[in-house]
């Protein structure tokens, strides 16, 4: 329930898009950046290209942090 | 026989070049509505339930205390969207939005109806005349039976924990304070709180205690509660004479075994009853303080080190709109936005909750410490909070919108 109330998932569920056949890991890593297409917006966490659990969030925050900082870089 | 292929021998790359085509069918080809609506699930309908962002209600009833203290009786606004009234502990707060000549304020609550009294479709405030406030008196002057009015969910810490507090609390009430006391007496004698009450409730006179007769016969019902009325200005026999003191705390606490003490009062108590504490020597988690309230003259303290008088200009960069509005250096950010029409987010008022959270980008703010609630990762980021920040200088700040209204 507490998770319903921050996240506003369905019955709070903490875990992302479910991996599955075609659509696995290694096929969103490939294919990000077809699939995130919007300009200047770095993604994260469970529904992002890992999956879900605590290492993909780490890593997937600090991907999209190293994003972020290299664009302001290359922006300045 | 034939050497079997293992691991990445396995691997044809025709196949794999071929999955991301694969995938391209695969989500290209699935339905784009929602799998299902958030309403639908339960745990996201308690949610809502529990912590709706926001609460409509009807004025159902006003009970007159005197011209300057009334009781509203808030009933759910089902046309408005809130079929009932989010359930709460005793001993929490309402945020109270109005809006006067357009611009929005919000003030704390406690509520004075028990949590059961939820079911019946309902809460009670109080409301007293703050002397000079804005709220208050246009509450008292204007509210009547049938006024709509729009409330946060039910917020703050002010509640009993039995796996922090003692078996009995002792509760020390002045004036209005009197209303979470009234909530928890409420609740202990319909079963939903389970503690031992003693209630030193501080008042001018016998005439001035709202709600004693009410929680004096709650206690004759129910021996978990205990009402003292403590008066000030008038010597009534059978009743306690005089200020709230550590004696008078002495003489009614349990004389074996720990209880916590609970306050809620005007700040001129606080203070008082703060040095009377010290001297019983309790445990830290066993006192425990409502909302301190709104900070005023911050001019009278040493580590101020703006002007009161002079007006400072504040830059306020809110959803992506910058507006300069002006602000007196004994008057909070908060309370200058609120002047300006700018309708800040803001709960506590008292530097408690966080809901008014803001980043300081440029110039100088004083915080009191008494009402200082920011965490280490704000000082060193510059947070504030606009409810108790004083401007020193011309300032600076990035400020959330009000989500939910």
């Amino acid at each position: 329930m507490t998770f319903a109330r921050y996240l506003g998932t369905p019955e709070g569920t903490i875990y992302g898009y479910e991996n599955s056949g075609v659509d696995n890991v290694v096929m969103r890593t490939a294919m990000k950046d077809l699939d995130y297409n919007m300009p200047h917006i770095h993604y994260c966490g469970g529904h992002y290209v890992r999956g879900d659990g605590f290492p993909s969030g780490y890593i997937t925050g600090m991907m999209a942090a190293n994003a972020a900082i290299n664009e302001l870089r290359r922006d300045k | 026989m034939a050497k079997q292929k293992t691991g990445i021998e396995q691997l044809s790359a025709g196949r794999f070049l071929k999955l991301a085509a694969d995938r391209l069918k695969f989500v290209s080809a699935a339905s784009d509505a929602p799998v299902s609506d958030l309403k639908d699930h339960l745990q996201n309908q308690l949610a809502e339930a529990l912590h709706p962002h926001v609460q409509f209600l009807t004025v159902g009833e006003v009970i007159v205390h005197s011209d300057d203290m009334k009781s509203y009786i808030l009933r759910a606004d089902p046309q408005r969207g809130t079929k009932q009234p989010a359930w709460f502990s005793a001993g929490q707060y309402l945020s109270i939005a109005v809006f006067i000549d357009g611009k929005m304020y919000c003030r704390p609550y406690s509520i004075a109806s028990s949590p059961r009294d939820t079911l019946d479709g309902f809460y009670m405030i109080t409301v007293k005349r703050v002397q000079g406030g804005v709220v208050s008196g246009y509450i008292l002057d204007n509210w009547k039976v049938g006024t709509s009015a729009a409330a946060s969910a039910p917020l703050g810490e002010f509640t009993y924990e039995p796996l922090r507090d003692a078996k009995t609390v002792i509760g020390i009430a002045g004036g209005s304070g009197i209303t979470p006391f009234r909530s928890f007496a409420k609740a202990i004698s319909e079963g939903d709180e389970d503690f031992n009450l003693v209630l030193l409730y501080g008042s001018r006179t016998l005439n001035d205690a709202v709600f004693s007769d009410e929680i004096a016969a709650m206690a004759k019902d129910c021996d978990k509660i205990k009402l003292v009325n403590v008066l000030s200005d008038e010597k009534v026999r059978g009743k306690e004479n005089g200020f709230i003191t550590a004696k008078l705390i002495r003489k009614y606490a349990p004389k074996e075994g720990d209880y916590s003490i609970f306050l809620c009062g005007p700040q001129a108590m606080y203070r008082f009853a703060d040095k009377e504490i010290e001297t019983l020597n309790l445990r830290r988690k066993f006192v425990r303080h409502e909302l301190f309230g709104e900070y005023f003259h911050p001019e009278n303290d040493a580590e101020y080190h703006g002007d009161a008088e002079k007006t400072y200009q504040v830059t306020v960069r809110m959803a992506g709109k910058t507006t300069v509005i002006p602000c007196k250096g004994n008057t909070s950010l908060l309370r200058a936005m609120e002047d300006a029409g700018l309708n800040p987010p803001s709960d506590c008022r008292s530097g408690r909750c966080g809901w008014c959270h803001s980043q300081l980008l440029a110039g100088e703010v004083y915080t009191p410490a008494s009402v200082d609630g920011r965490r280490e990762a704000d000082l060193i980021y510059g947070y504030i909070h606009p409810c108790c920040a004083f401007p020193e200088t011309d300032v600076t700040i990035d400020v959330p919108p009000m989500p939910g209204l």
